[in-house]
């Protein structure tokens, strides 16, 4: 089984034995990635295409050191949906809620309520994922599901992991707030 | 930094996500069959685009109808040859006048004859004529001349036949009103005269 480099080596000297490996590598994770923010399956497919075409062509510029094969193609991938969305108008930027920082909740108990193992909150929550932005939605989805470090998450989304781990709080206040709130509506 | 368990959370996104989208079975080759028509396609956009630009560069270079020069009004009128009196071996070459494309296209302005035609283009005409009038005139000389040769020669034949022939005492060769030769019977008497 090749090594990232030696794909990476092959895909430079332009054989189409080493791009052809790379797709039937990394093809599914990147697409993947996309189809969970992009919900047409044709433009989730297209933009996996882009993200390998422009892959081979920047191949140059990977560097095995600062990040995996996967990573480096997953980071292309959340540029071109972000783009993609902005483009198509589906991305929304995130505002934050000032009631969301209004309220005084520290990191231990946040992981208490939404740990609570309860069936109902559970499937709120799952709705209330559907309501947040894409680049929200795909930190929690690179973090939560897929389990990349914040290291890896700030590779791919190309900012530091502390911002990000400030970000990550804010989503999760969020999203327990509006739980909060759904129980008093109901 | 600790990552928070949140296994609320965790499992939300694990039920949403459960059912991964899958990525066609063909997906590679597709790819690879779509790239090289994506390297195609700017390649043909860019011919097209240098063909448009190539046209346009020519015909803003290749003169218009109404913006050419006459090109002959710039180098001037060829010089017209002038009969001269100078023998043709000392006469100087006139160098030879490229011909150029344009020219007949071109619908050169009028000018003035005058102040472009040389001056001695009349004179020329005029000596051509005289010479030709003298030379009409030797030509006639010469006609005459052999003319009144030709008739000589046809006299002294005829005489040198009249006398080579027998011929009677009395008898003289004489021309008659057309100037033709006749032979007439005289008297003894004026034979001896004559």
């Amino acid at each position: 089984m090749k090594t990232d480099k030696q794909i990476a080596e092959a895909v430079k000297s332009g054989r189409r034995e080493g791009q052809g490996l790379m797709v039937g590598r990394y093809g599914q994770e990147v697409f993947a990635m996309i189809a969970r923010q992009v919900p047409d399956t044709m433009d989730a497919e297209e933009l996996t295409q882009d993200t390998f075409l422009k892959a081979f062509a920047a191949i140059d510029s990977y560097d095995p050191q600062r990040a995996s094969l996967g990573t480096w193609l997953c980071r292309i991938a959340y540029r071109l949906t972000l783009d993609f969305l902005k483009r198509r108008r589906l991305f929304t930027v995130s505002i934050e809620d000032t009631e969301v920082w209004q309220t005084d909740i520290s990191d231990e108990q946040l992981e208490a309520e939404l740990s609570t193992g309860n069936e109902e909150r559970i499937q709120r929550l799952e709705l209330l994922i559907d309501s947040l932005p894409p680049d929200e939605r795909l930190l929690l989805t690179l973090h939560y599901f897929e389990s990349r470090t914040l290291e890896e998450c700030s590779f791919i989304m190309d900012a530091t992991p502390h911002a990000l781990a400030n970000r990550l709080y804010r989503i999760r206040k969020k999203l327990y707030k509006q739980l909060i709130s759904n129980y008093e509506n109901t | 930094m600790k990552t928070p368990k949140d296994t609320d959370l965790r499992e939300a996104l694990r039920r949403k996500y459960a059912r991964e989208p899958q990525l066609p079975a063909n997906f590679t080759s597709r790819m690879m069959s779509q790239k090289k028509r994506r390297w195609l396609l700017p390649a043909s956009a860019l011919a097209i685009a240098a063909s448009v630009l190539l046209l346009i560069i020519f015909n803003i270079e290749k003169p218009q109808p109404e913006q050419q020069t006459p090109v002959i009004a710039e180098k001037g009128m060829p010089p017209v040859p002038v009969i001269s009196d100078e023998p043709i071996e000392h006469a100087k070459p006139t160098k030879p006048i490229k011909p150029v494309k344009v020219a007949k296209a071109a619908t050169p302005k009028k000018r003035p004859i005058e102040a472009e035609l040389p001056d001695t283009l009349g004179q020329g005409i005029f000596e051509s004529e005289e010479n030709v009038r003298i030379a009409m005139q030797i030509l006639c000389e010469c006609e005459a001349t052999i003319r009144q040769e030709k008739q000589q020669t046809r006299n002294y034949i005829i005489e040198a036949t009249f006398n080579a022939l027998p011929q009677a005492e009395n008898a003289l060769l004489v021309t008659n009103e057309n100037g033709d030769f006749e032979v007439i019977e005289v008297s003894e008497q004026t034979a001896i005269e004559i």
